[in-house]
């Protein structure tokens, strides 16, 4: 068992190899070939093109020697195999990897590389390899971090040269990477920001430029910015700081440069604004200092309500601007209504939002007969001018209160309305009487006498279920029934007999002890009782009764015979031998199931 | 002679302790009745701080009815204490639904509460699926349930009985079962009120429902004396509570009475 289990796992590493060995066997056969390539035939100064010198055929060839090559300084890398399987035809080859790093610029050639082997020479064709002046010219030489600052530049400007006070004005910090610098772990620019109050930037976007010829990617990190002081304000300089990757000074003429890590903070010229403050002439006077383009909504519900109920009015102001200067607009005339303090909820997106103004107000009144008008004012820097907006207005119907008494009445005379009547509004007096009184804080429901109770329906539903089916079984089932009370009879005749005894008369007994095995056996096996006898006892051997039982029926029915038919003599002690033997037959067909 | 004797003993004991406890018992039912006629004197003589101490006597004393919560209510809404006035209608409320003076002036004292609109303002569910709330006590629902389980367990029996009349009795049962079931989320609902989802009576001028169980949390929104609010969930000392129009916040359990 175990030997069967190693070889199954033997089996799964046995069987690939010897494929494999196949394989290899198979392809020495092979014929070999030669050939040598390289992975960029344009290259600029500094940078490495690899060159490969494939061996098809084999995996055993060692590496050519590589000649001197003008412009190039090489060297060898190594191996690489390759197994490759094509409809069913397998092939192995080697390639022996070399990096050549440009020197200088011109037309160079890779000569024929010559590959000795088993005493066979095989001989690749020449490769032709411009090189090019490029990135590779800076990128070669050892940086320092100051070096790089002139190939990566921060900008700071904004849409607008000029703003009102609480304008919002577009801010765009803008990083210059020059094509081919590695710049990693960008972080969120920085800026001095005196009276000037600025939203969180938004995510970076990058995106390709050119300037003077010389591309550069570009990373966008745009803001709004809202003016709080009026004059010429200053925004930056912006500071921003990053990781830049670079070849370390000394290492430059290493053919395998490890590029280091050097943290750079390139910082921005300074950007300046004029901020106007806002004009006096015509500000309206619930102005209260929102600048920008916003609608201005009014909405009340319900707008059919009783005297004493409330009503939510939800005033919403959304647009562009800085939202957070958007104060609650006053609601005028409000003797008629209970004011309660408002819930205030912003949403914003960058210039743009939306606040809303929720309002509960309770009318005291039935004669309230609408929303009073609403308005909302705000700059428009666009326009330059102030612009209002009107909302509510909104007719609602207030029914008097149904609670308590009516607060007013209208008195009609002929007619005519002539008169309200005010009525006072108080509590109703005490009550004389304690009326029905408890002790305790229990409720019904958690008092376990009444949860009991609750149970009593439950059992006695399910005992009168049981009864009912009992007594119909009995009415239906004639087998079952006599079965059921074929015990209490029997005992009823056993007692019958015992009296018997005491009182002397072996005739009545035997009848009467016969009588109740009789009348049992008829019972317990559904048989006519009066054809029970002992010839029936071979019968009940049919029905699983016991050779012991069957063998005390056969003595007792003989016995009884004796004294009933022959008349034979019965003592006492002989009556009740037979009462007990009689007891004990009954006794043990109750057991047999 | 000995046993004899015993047993006379035995029976003058038991006599004894019989007399005392009616004694105690009719002693009692006075003494809470005269507790009260003494509350209700003060009252009237507009002694309210004395009506309120004779009241309280009777409620700490373990005494419940909806017109000693009542009269209590009015007593401390004389004083001016609005919180425990509206907490003591509400009780009186919840034990007499019906009863048009204490809906009244639950709604009066309602209407004094600064700040919010004091009471919740009924769902269309509740008014389908809870009607009976506002008509019948939760014992009184109690009793309603249970009598038409009885009820519907009888006819049910009834069935099995007489099987010429089992059909008719089945129907009786299936009505009975649809009132049942009628009832039943009212009578939940009474359960829900009393039991699981509790109301309190905020007891201090002003307080402050924060957005987190902490001093420092933001302040949500602001109540004040007399403001019923759902305690929703408890974490130490600290309560997450429902406003009358849904808006939840954090309270700390001090500045409420449950209802």
């Amino acid at each position: 068992m175990e030997k069967s289990m190693i070889f199954r796992t033997q089996r799964h590493f046995v069987i690939p190899f010897i494929l494999l060995l196949i394989l290899v066997c198979k392809s020495s056969a092979e014929d070999i070939s030669v050939s040598a390539s390289v992975d960029n035939r344009i290259v600029s100064v500094g940078n490495i093109i690899t060159l490969a010198i494939k061996v098809g055929g084999t995996q055993s060839a060692g590496a050519p020697r590589l000649p001197n090559i003008e412009g190039f300084q090489g060297q060898y890398v190594g191996p690489r195999t390759q197994v490759s399987i094509v409809n069913n035809q397998s092939s192995l080859s080697i390639s022996h990897r070399y990096y050549l790093k440009a020197t200088k610029t011109g037309k160079f050639t890779i000569p024929s590389m010559v590959l000795n082997y088993k005493g066979t020479k095989y001989k690749t064709d020449p490769i032709e390899v411009e090189v090019v002046k490029g990135d590779g010219q800076w990128r070669s030489k050892a940086m320092t971090p100051e070096d790089l600052k002139q190939f990566i530049r921060l900008a700071i400007q904004t849409r607008k040269t000029t703003a009102y006070l609480n304008e919002g004005v577009l801010l765009l910090i803008r990083l210059y990477i020059r094509s081919g610098v590695e710049v990693r772990d960008i972080r969120y620019p920085t800026f001095p920001s005196a009276g000037f109050s600025v939203l969180p930037f938004g995510e970076a976007t990058q995106r390709q430029t050119t300037i003077e010829g010389v591309r550069f990617r570009a990373v966008d990190f745009m803001t709004t910015v809202y003016p709080v002081t009026d004059g010429e304000m200053a925004l930056g300089p912006a500071e921003l700081d990053c990781n830049v990757l670079l070849t370390p000074s000394g290492t430059s003429n290493s053919l395998f440069d490890r590029r280091a890590r050097y943290e750079l903070t390139i910082k921005s010229d300074p950007h300046t604004i004029t901020v106007k403050p806002l004009p006096t002439e015509g500000k309206p006077k619930n102005f209260s200092g929102a600048v920008g383009q916003y609608d201005f909504d009014v909405v009340a519900k319900p707008t059919s309500l009783k005297v004493g109920e409330p009503i939510t009015l939800t005033m919403t102001v959304k647009g562009q601007g800085n939202i957070d200067m958007a104060n609650i607009p006053e609601i005028p005339g409000l003797d008629q209504f209970k004011v309660y303090d408002p819930q205030i909820d912003v949403k914003k997106g960058g210039n743009t939002g939306e606040k809303t103004f929720e309002q509960v107000l309770i009318p005291t009144s039935d004669s309230v007969k609408a929303i009073p008008k609403i308005q909302f004012s705000y700059f428009d820097p666009e326009q330059e001018s102030y612009i209002t907006k009107t909302g509510g207005g909104t007719p609602i119907q207030v029914a008097p209160s149904d609670e308590a008494e009516p607060l007013q009445i209208l008195e009609i005379t002929e007619g005519k309305a002539v008169k309200r009547e005010v009525l006072g509004k108080d509590i109703v007096y005490i009550k004389d009487e304690i009326g029905p009184v408890k002790r305790g804080d229990g409720h019904l429901y958690k008092n376990a006498g009444f949860l009991i109770l609750q149970f009593l329906p439950l059992i006695g539903f399910a005992g009168i279920l049981v009864y009912q089916k009992r007594r119909e079984r009995f009415a239906t089932d004639r087998t079952y029934a006599r079965q059921y009370h074929a015990p209490r009879k029997a005992k009823k005749g056993l007692d019958l007999a015992q009296s018997l005894i005491s009182s002397g008369k072996p005739q009545e007994f035997c009848s009467a002890i016969f009588k109740t095995v009789q009348e049992y056996l008829g019972d317990r096996f559904d048989l006519p009782v009066a054809g029970i006898t002992i010839e029936v006892v071979e019968s009940l051997r049919s029905r699983g009764i016991s050779e012991e039982i069957l063998e005390k029926l056969t003595n007792f029915f003989h016995s009884c015979d004796m004294i009933r038919f022959a008349g034979s003599d019965m003592s006492e002690n002989d009556m009740n031998a037979n009462l007990e033997i009689a007891r004990e037959i009954i006794s043990l067909l109750e057991d047999t199931k | 002679m000995n046993t004899v004797r015993s047993f006379r003993n035995l029976i003058f004991l038991l006599d004894t302790i019989i007399l005392l406890a009616v004694v105690a018992s009719i002693g009692g039912a006075q003494g809470h009745n005269t507790i009260f006629f003494r509350a209700n004197n003060a009252y009237r003589e507009e002694k309210y701080d004395a009506a309120v101490r004779n009241y309280e006597q009777l409620v700490n004393s373990g005494f419940r009815s909806a017109n000693i919560y009542y009269n209590l209510g009015n007593a401390y809404l004389r004083t001016g204490n609005k919180g425990k006035a509206i907490l003591y209608y509400e009780r009186a409320f919840r034990i007499h639904p019906r009863d048009a003076d204490i809906r009244s002036n639950l709604n009066f004292a309602r209407t004094l509460v600064e700040g919010s609109a004091g009471a919740y303002r009924t769902q269309w569910y509740e008014k389908v699926f809870l009607f009976l709330r506002g008509f019948l006590s939760t014992d009184e629902m109690t009793v309603l349930v249970s009598l038409l389980y009885f009820i519907i367990v009888i006819f049910l029996i009834l069935g099995i009985f007489f099987k010429s009349q089992r059909k008719l009795f089945y129907y009786f049962a299936a009505a009975f079962l649809a009132l049942f079931i009628i009832v039943l989320p009212s009578f939940i609902g009474g359960i829900n009120r009393t039991g699981f989802q509790q109301k309190a009576v905020i007891m201090v001028k002003e307080t402050e429902i924060r957005f987190e169980p902490n001093d420092d949390a933001t302040v949500h929104f602001k109540l004040h004396e007399g403001a019923v609010i759902q305690i929703t969930r408890s974490q130490k000392d600290w309560h997450q509570v429902r406003r009358y129009d849904g808006k939840m916040g954090w309270i700390k359990g001090d500045v409420f009475t449950v209802i």
